[in-house]
């Protein structure tokens, strides 16, 4: 599609800026506080690090923070070995607590558990980590900045959350062709200490605050802290280029690198808005050229936003609305819940491991570490046998796994493909499935279908993820014949039901135009048929699994809507040619 | 520790820095749940409440920060020789609760170190016993575990934390204001959870320009040079640290008329929430605005002003009502005094 030099364009852009972004993280790591760097794990990614470590006024290496950290490595905690050994409580410091007064690198950041980073994000708002288990007035210093390096692939979810907010910039270096990745870089990037100002001494004016704070909301940042980074990366852009005072192209600079990438929404590129022009009339001639240099500055700014917000923007503002509402609470990717023995380990707590529990031996051990001195007073010596247990551990020290378990969703299409559905609403509802597919595969959710006609329902496709499959299903789907509506939902039940049992979080999605004409046994019939579909309906709304009604008659009837009601599901018209809304509404639905 | 941001520089956010002055006047209220987006200055505001509230009296190295003379305390183990320790007086606790507490270090656990060494059995007091006397701080309350946060309500509602563990027997005073923020977008609290705290305030990001601007200017003006800031704001916290001692020593003689319970109880059942919870905290609290506003008696203004803070997280969710329960509430006063 675009041809080599476009391509080439693009990549050296992105490195520009992510050299720069770089040299300005690397001024001053705990003011700027961090850096998302978008991209797979490649040369570029390698190189922009090593420009890093070069850019760093000081020596100290970052210290790692690996996705897994459990919390008395990350905010420190009781040292077993050292513990017993000494028979005093030997604490260890946490990483966040090694880190102060440099870095940490978080590398596959877009898997790091919300509590996680919750922890780190309150150690950087309060520059101070206390760890668990020790005295509880020994919160040590934590100074740090962070680079979070986000592996996400093109659909999946990048980082999101605290520490996604508490960035100041990103860097995608999904773009760079490593041939200019490799190229020298700028020698005023390299270049330490006195003769550049420093970024704390350079002057910003009241109107370039202003300018900053407009373009963050017209971008639709409604997030304050991003505002405020873009004020000290404007700062630092001016002192890298040997500036004291913030000019117009550090402030588009800071809109680059703080707020392109947060954009939700495409700005409104109106040249004034008309009550500003009101109070402009009002005020004296000094302050309406004070106004107006405000406003062209706005307005330089705003071609700068327009000019760094290309194409890509709508994709990164689609993102970022599916980033949101993943982030809704329970649905979309299943709720999580907290299991004994599945699921990814989270923590420990106190427990006894015959009520179903995982034992956690080394915590066990921390927990009984201390009561030894204390117990070997009165310990029973069995009769015979000469030599005391070395080790005493009563149920009062038993520590369990807590795990958490992401429920799967499951999504269950059930497609009318009667005769009475025109084929070209079916086909609309196959591409509506299909772009539902594509979503699934993004969560690694599974999917099933079923389709009805004729006499019976039929089960298509049985749960799974193999998205391929589903979709081969779909397009030689054939149409024609009766409508056995009441068999599609008993069927459909069927699956939701097993899935529930396997922990899975199953939604019905039925595409019909609800002229059930075929009884669940098989027998034409318009009354017994649409009496059938009721006391299936009557179920499933008693079973309490979500459903979608999705009306695919020519135009949306009134039947279909009431046949929702009696599901207890959302009911929705199948806009004609607007597949798009309905994947929508699909996600939606699954979220809620 | 840092110097926080002053509270009196915050930009905006009335309700939350209302609801955090009435909790410090009215204790009893049942704490307050700050919910919101992302960089609203929730945080801020709790960690600047410390630096502002007035100090308490209390008994050297006592580890709940206990009153000089708290008869209840005599002779508990946990302050075996308080009454031999000199008065001193400390700024009033907040206490941050890590979202990576465990259980042991919130409610107290067995003294690692007299164990290990002495072989000595010694209760070391936690978090709760801390926090005694002033506010406990759950920055991301929805993300903590479940049977933590029904642990801390437990002990916020009781005023006492017990703990019955091997060998140890232990009970302490455990008054604080629990203070819960979080994003709602990231993880609802159960509606049983919610119900207990007495307020709750939903806070959104000024979408007024000049006050984001002047948000900005005044964070960025902070993180350059937090001393000479502090300094700056010291003038108007001190008013307000008066302000509210004055209030505290007001709240008992504000007068409460039956006309006002009566008034109370309308607005609620107009609303239908479950339980007295909610026409007792709205009294209290209408009470402590009355007390920080320097009135003798609680108006009906009052009740309106807190009405929404006291009432909107114990609504019943209907699901076909798309309007949020801010609006809920405003419709039902509307109605209630037309």
């Amino acid at each position: 599609m675009s041809s080599r030099e476009e391509i080439e364009g693009v990549s050296a852009e992105a490195w520009h800026w992510a050299v720069v972004s770089a040299a300005i993280y690397a001024m001053d790591p705990r003011g700027i506080s961090g850096v998302v760097v978008a991209g797979p794990h490649g040369p570029a990614r390698d190189r922009w690090l090593a420009l890093l470590a070069r850019f760093r006024r000081t020596a100290t290496e970052p210290v790692c923070v690996p996705v897994q950290i459990t919390d008395d490595r990350l905010l420190g905690g009781i040292d077993l070995a050292a513990t017993l050994s000494a028979g005093r409580p030997v604490s260890a410091s946490g990483v966040l607590a090694q880190a102060d007064g440099g870095e940490i690198l978080v590398p596959g950041a877009e898997r790091l558990s919300q509590a996680t980073q919750a922890k780190i994000a309150c150690a950087l708002d309060t520059k101070s980590v206390s760890a668990d288990r020790c005295r509880s007035d020994d919160a040590r210093p934590a100074r740090f900045g962070f680079v979070a390096l986000d592996e996400a692939m093109d659909d999946e979810q990048g980082l999101t959350g605290p520490l996604f907010d508490r960035a100041a910039m990103r860097v995608d270096l999904t773009p760079v062709v490593p041939a200019h990745c490799m190229a020298p870089v700028d020698n005023r990037f390299v270049r330490h200490g006195a003769a550049m100002p420093s970024p704390e001494n350079v002057a910003i004016a009241s109107e370039q605050l202003n300018t900053l704070c407009q373009i963050a909301q017209m971008l639709g940042i409604t997030s304050l802290r991003p505002a405020l980074a873009a004020v000290k990366v404007a700062r630092a852009h001016a002192a890298l280029n040997s500036r004291d005072r913030v000019q117009d192209d550090d402030l588009e600079a800071a809109v680059r690198l703080c707020f392109a990438w947060r954009a939700t929404q495409v700005p409104d590129f109106a040249p004034e808005p008309p009550a500003q022009r009101d109070t402009e009339q009002n005020e004296t001639p000094e302050a309406e050229s004070n106004q107006e240099t405000s406003a062209s500055d706005m307005e330089r700014s705003v071609d700068a936003v327009r000019a760094i917000l290309p194409a890509d923007l709508l994709k990164s503002i689609v993102n970022q609305q599916r980033r949101s509402r993943q982030r809704g609470a329970a649905g979309q990717s299943g709720s999580s819940q907290r299991t004994a023995t599945r699921g990814r380990r989270i923590g420990v707590r106190r427990g006894d491991p015959r009520t179903g529990g995982v034992l956690s031996i080394h915590d066990t051990l921390i927990a009984a570490a201390p009561m030894q001195k204390l117990r070997r007073g009165h310990v029973r010596c069995e009769p015979g046998s000469a030599t005391r247990p070395r080790l005493q551990i009563r149920s009062d020290d038993f520590r369990i796994h807590v795990h958490e378990q992401r429920r799967k969703s499951l999504t269950i299409f059930v497609v009318d493909a009667s005769g009475s559905t025109a084929l070209q609403r079916l086909g609309e509802a196959k591409g509506a499935v299909e772009l539902l597919l594509g979503d699934c595969y993004v969560r690694r959710d599974e999917v099933a279908l079923i389709a009805f006609r004729g006499t019976s329902a039929q089960v298509l496709l049985p749960p799974t993820s193999a998205l391929a499959r589903a979709k081969r299903c779909l397009a030689v789907l054939p149409g024609g014949g009766g409508t056995p509506l009441a068999s599609g939902i008993a069927e459909a039940m069927q699956l939701a039901e097993s899935g529930l049992r396997r922990g899975q979080t199953p939604t019905i999605v039925l595409l019909t135009d609800g002229r059930a004409n075929i009884a669940r046994d098989g027998t034409p019939g318009r009354a017994e048929a649409g009496r059938d579909a009721s006391a299936e309906a009557a179920r499933l709304k008693r079973s309490g699994i979500r459903s979608l009604i999705i009306d695919t008659s020519a135009r949306p009837q009134d039947r279909v809507a009431r046949f929702a009601e009696e599901t207890g599901g959302t009911y929705l018209p199948l806009p004609r040619a607007d597949v798009v809304a309905v994947k929508d509404v699909i996600a939606r639905t699954a979220s809620s | 520790m840092a110097i926080a941001y002053p509270f009196s520089a915050i930009v905006a956010q009335e309700e939350m820095k209302h609801a955090l002055m009435i909790a410090a006047v009215d204790p009893s209220i049942g704490g307050v749940l700050v919910l919101g987006d992302r960089g609203t200055g929730k945080s801020t505001a709790i960690r600047a409440l410390a630096a502002l509230l007035p100090e308490i009296e209390a008994r050297e190295g006592c580890p709940c920060n206990s009153a000089p003379h708290d008869p209840e305390l005599d002779g508990m183990p946990v302050s075996q020789d308080r009454q031999t320790r000199a008065i001193v007086r400390i700024p009033v606790p907040v206490v941050d609760l890590p979202l990576g507490a465990t259980e042991d270090r919130i409610v107290g656990a067995l003294d690692l170190e007299m164990a290990l060494v002495h072989g000595q059995r010694v209760f070391e007091p936690g978090l709760l016993a801390r926090a005694n006397r002033g506010f406990l701080y759950i920055d991301e309350v929805n993300l903590l575990d479940d049977h933590l946060v029904d642990l801390l309500l437990d002990v916020a509602a009781s005023g006492e934390n017990v703990v019955e563990r091997e060998g140890i027997s232990v009970r302490h005073p455990a008054r604080f204001v629990l203070v819960g923020s979080g994003n709602p977008e990231e993880g609802e609290l159960r509606p049983q959870l919610l119900d207990r705290f007495g307020l709750a305030v939903e806070i959104e990001t000024p979408t007024d320009i000049s006050e984001r601007v002047e948000i900005v200017r005044r964070r960025d003006a902070f993180e350059r040079d937090p001393a000479a800031f502090a300094a700056d704001w010291q003038q108007r916290d001190t008013e307000l640290r008066l302000t509210i001692t004055r209030a505290q020593e007001r709240i008992d003689h504000i007068q409460v008329s039956d006309r006002m319970v009566e008034l109370a109880t309308r607005i609620c059942m107009a609303l239908g929430t479950d339980g007295l919870r909610g026409e007792l905290t709205m009294i209290k609290a209408a009470r402590a605005y009355a007390a920080l506003a320097g009135e003798s008696a609680v108006t009906a203004d009052y009740l309106k002003l807190v009405a929404p803070s006291a009432l909107r997280h114990r609504m019943r969710r209907d699901p076909l009502d798309e309007t949020g329960s801010s609006a809920r509430v405003e419709r039902a006063l509307l109605n209630v005094f037309s």
